[in-house]
């Protein structure tokens, strides 16, 4: 069976002799799973996610690779045909609701419009009867009355699950959610992802979950792919990954997370990710790595498979430095 | 040469107005909040937006005027408003550092001249005295030499923040204020910064109040405890006891929310809003363990053990579902 989506060596950039900000990844995702997308900013996540809508910033492009969803190649297709696929195959959540939502126009009339562009169904009676149905699938308390209002009445929260609501009110097959809980409180942030899973399950959406906060990731997706510099440099199962991470960035990550068990000293990586460009040659990372040697500092790294359905953009998967080594 | 912190019976109201035209209504930020913090720790305060955390913060910074209750630092008042001498005394005692590395520096001045310029004030020493002291700021925080001349629009979010803390060290306060030090910061920097944080403690002996909405963060930094739901301490006390054996429901919660894999019960519903408290325990609305004195009684602030307290009519039962 032939993945959902499938990205082969997406390249983006300002034009095709610029440095690129997302640098030929390639993944893909099965019906009904979750990936979490995670690295820095500036890693090229959020890029990556928007060109699967075709909504990339003013003057940046897809200078090469390919985007299949179900078959269907998406860098091929016209405006129009982009357009139908947005809010209707394809969901974005993201990180501020406000952004999503038109404060001038009922909640029920903002949702009532997915159905009259998705699916044709006219008329405001049977548009706002659909919205009930989104707004009680998103778990929103007396839908029949929050329905006649505007966005602003809605707490942070709640305002996150109507955007959830409109997102998926046309059954999509995947939806993107770039940071959905940042702004939120801690224990609205679990009740969103719980939602977020619920959702994905009862109706085998693949979810795409864009994040920095790693704990999030193990808890709610399958898979991981982290991002660095533009490249993915590791991906593979949740479990297997957070066990035993391959990439000296991945495990550099995992080891910086607070946790709340023990005052033991944070593992860091030092200095800061690379500006777009500034590296030549070799693995971004090998500046800021500790067991990189001259090796990794020429030539194109490539992911490499490492079975399992892992893969790690290292010359020296597993490997730890001397120090940890011996403890 | 650390201070302690005294914060008795403190409460602030705001008066509000929900629209143009409708009466000021009473907004109770915080309600008879006590704490304490010992000389050369950290207290941790958690709770969501709208729990009071960051106007208890204003409060101990002496920015504003508790209604009722009483602050000091080493016995000294702290308040808005104090004779020039004592006032002069509490900003060399206590300095902030906010979330915000981008917003809390002058884009015009250069690291050096931020870092010295509290001194210039204070009148710290000659100007090379200022330089000299400013270059041992610098190595403090982790700063290479060579940025002194640069200007933030040149550093990254994580050096921004460090040249804040340098800022803020300048005068060599005893306590500082951390207000969300960390959450605008990437990952891998974020850890830095955390872990700068501890060598400063351990090196100079500060005293830190710190308010995070991410509790691993508070629970990596904090000696202290205080977990705050509608302007009331709900449940304070040793990193370990508060973390490992909670009492409060709300903290159970928030655990479960931080902690991959918690399996607690999710809470359900929102913080109901300040201007209108719910009766009983604030946070009967949404405790998944609520009988119904919760709805009528509000729950004291208990003494569970040592120096852990919980406001939970059910405490005790808790104890026992937790064991």
């Amino acid at each position: 069976m032939s993945p959902l989506l499938h990205v082969e060596t997406l390249r983006i950039a300002a034009g095709p002799h610029a440095p690129a900000l997302v640098d030929g990844i390639s993944l893909e995702l099965d019906r009904g799973k979750a990936l979490g997308l995670v690295g820095e900013s500036g890693a090229g996540k959020t890029l990556a996610c928007l060109a699967l809508l075709r909504l990339l910033p003013e003057g940046l492009h897809i200078q090469d690779g390919r985007i299949r969803l179900d078959g269907q190649e998406l860098t091929a297709l016209t405006d129009t045909e982009i357009r139908r696929l947005r809010g209707g195959r394809i969901g974005m959540v993201l990180q501020n609701p406000l952004s999503s939502l038109n404060p001038l126009m009922r909640i029920g009339d903002q949702i009532g419009e997915a159905f009259a562009v998705h699916r044709g169904v006219r008329g405001r009676t049977a548009l706002w009867k659909l919205a009930v149905e989104a707004l009680r699938a998103v778990r929103i308390p007396t839908p029949e009355q929050r329905v006649s209002a505007y966005a602003h009445q809605f707490s942070g929260g709640m305002r996150q699950r109507v955007a959830i609501a409109m997102n998926i009110a046309c059954a999509p097959d995947l939806l993107i959610a770039d940071e959905p809980t940042t702004a939120l409180d801690a224990t609205i942030r679990l009740q969103v992802l719980r939602l977020l899973g619920d959702i994905r399950r009862e109706r085998r959406m693949a979810l795409i979950l864009v994040t920095h906060d790693l704990p999030m990731v193990a808890r709610f997706c399958d898979d991981v792919a982290v991002m660095y510099a533009g490249r993915i440099v590791e991906r593979g199962p949740v479990e297997a990954i957070f066990a035993n991470p391959a990439h000296p960035y991945t495990r550099g990550l995992i080891g910086a997370t607070p946790r709340l068990d023990g005052r033991r000293r944070l593992a860091t990586i030092a200095g800061q990710p690379p500006s777009p460009g500034s590296i030549a040659s070799g693995c971004a990372f090998a500046p800021r790595c500790d067991v990189a040697d001259a090796g990794c500092r020429q030539g194109r790294i490539d992911l490499l498979d490492l079975g399992e359905q892992r893969a790690a953009a290292c010359r020296k998967p597993f490997a730890r430095p001397p120090a940890e080594a011996a403890a | 040469m650390s201070a302690r912190i005294h914060i008795e019976a403190v409460s602030k109201t705001y008066p509000v107005r929900t629209s143009l035209f409708s009466r000021h209504r009473e907004l109770a930020a915080l309600r008879g909040v006590s704490l304490q913090i010992e000389a050369g720790t950290t207290l941790g305060l958690v709770g969501e937006s709208g729990s009071g955390k960051s106007t208890l913060a204003r409060l101990v910074m002496g920015a504003e005027n508790a209604d009722a209750g009483k602050i000091s630092i080493d016995g000294r008042d702290v308040r808005a408003g104090l004779p020039r001498a004592a006032d002069a005394w509490l900003r060399r005692t206590l300095q902030p550092v906010l979330q915000d590395p981008y917003g809390a520096l002058n884009p015009r001045m250069t690291v050096a001249e931020t870092v010295g310029e509290p001194l210039h004030i204070q009148r710290q020493g000659s100007r090379a005295e200022i330089a000299a002291r400013v270059r041992e700021l610098l190595e403090l925080v982790g700063l290479s030499a060579a940025l002194a001349t640069s200007l933030p629009v040149a550093l990254s979010g994580g050096q921004r923040q460090r040249v804040a803390i340098a800022r803020a060290l300048s005068i060599s306060p005893r306590v500082l204020i951390l207000d969300e030090p960390v959450s605008a910061l990437d990952m891998s920097v974020q850890a830095q910064v955390i872990n700068l944080l501890q060598d400063l403690q351990d090196r100079l002996g500060l005293t830190y109040l710190l308010i995070s909405h991410d509790l691993a963060v508070v629970a990596h930094l904090s000696t202290q405890i205080a977990v705050l739901y509608l302007g009331q301490v709900v449940e304070a006390g040793d990193r370990n006891a508060v973390i490992r054996t909670p009492r409060h429901p709300y903290t159970r919660s928030l655990i479960a929310a931080a902690e991959p894999g918690g399996e607690v019960e999710a809470i359900q519903g929102e913080m109901p809003s300040p201007l209108a408290p719910p009766s009983g325990c604030p946070f009967h609305p949404r405790c998944p363990q609520a009988v119904s004195e919760c709805r009528s009684t509000p729950p004291a602030l208990r003494r569970i053990s040592g120096t852990h307290l919980a406001a939970c009519n059910l405490a005790d039962s808790a104890q026992e579902t937790a064991a």
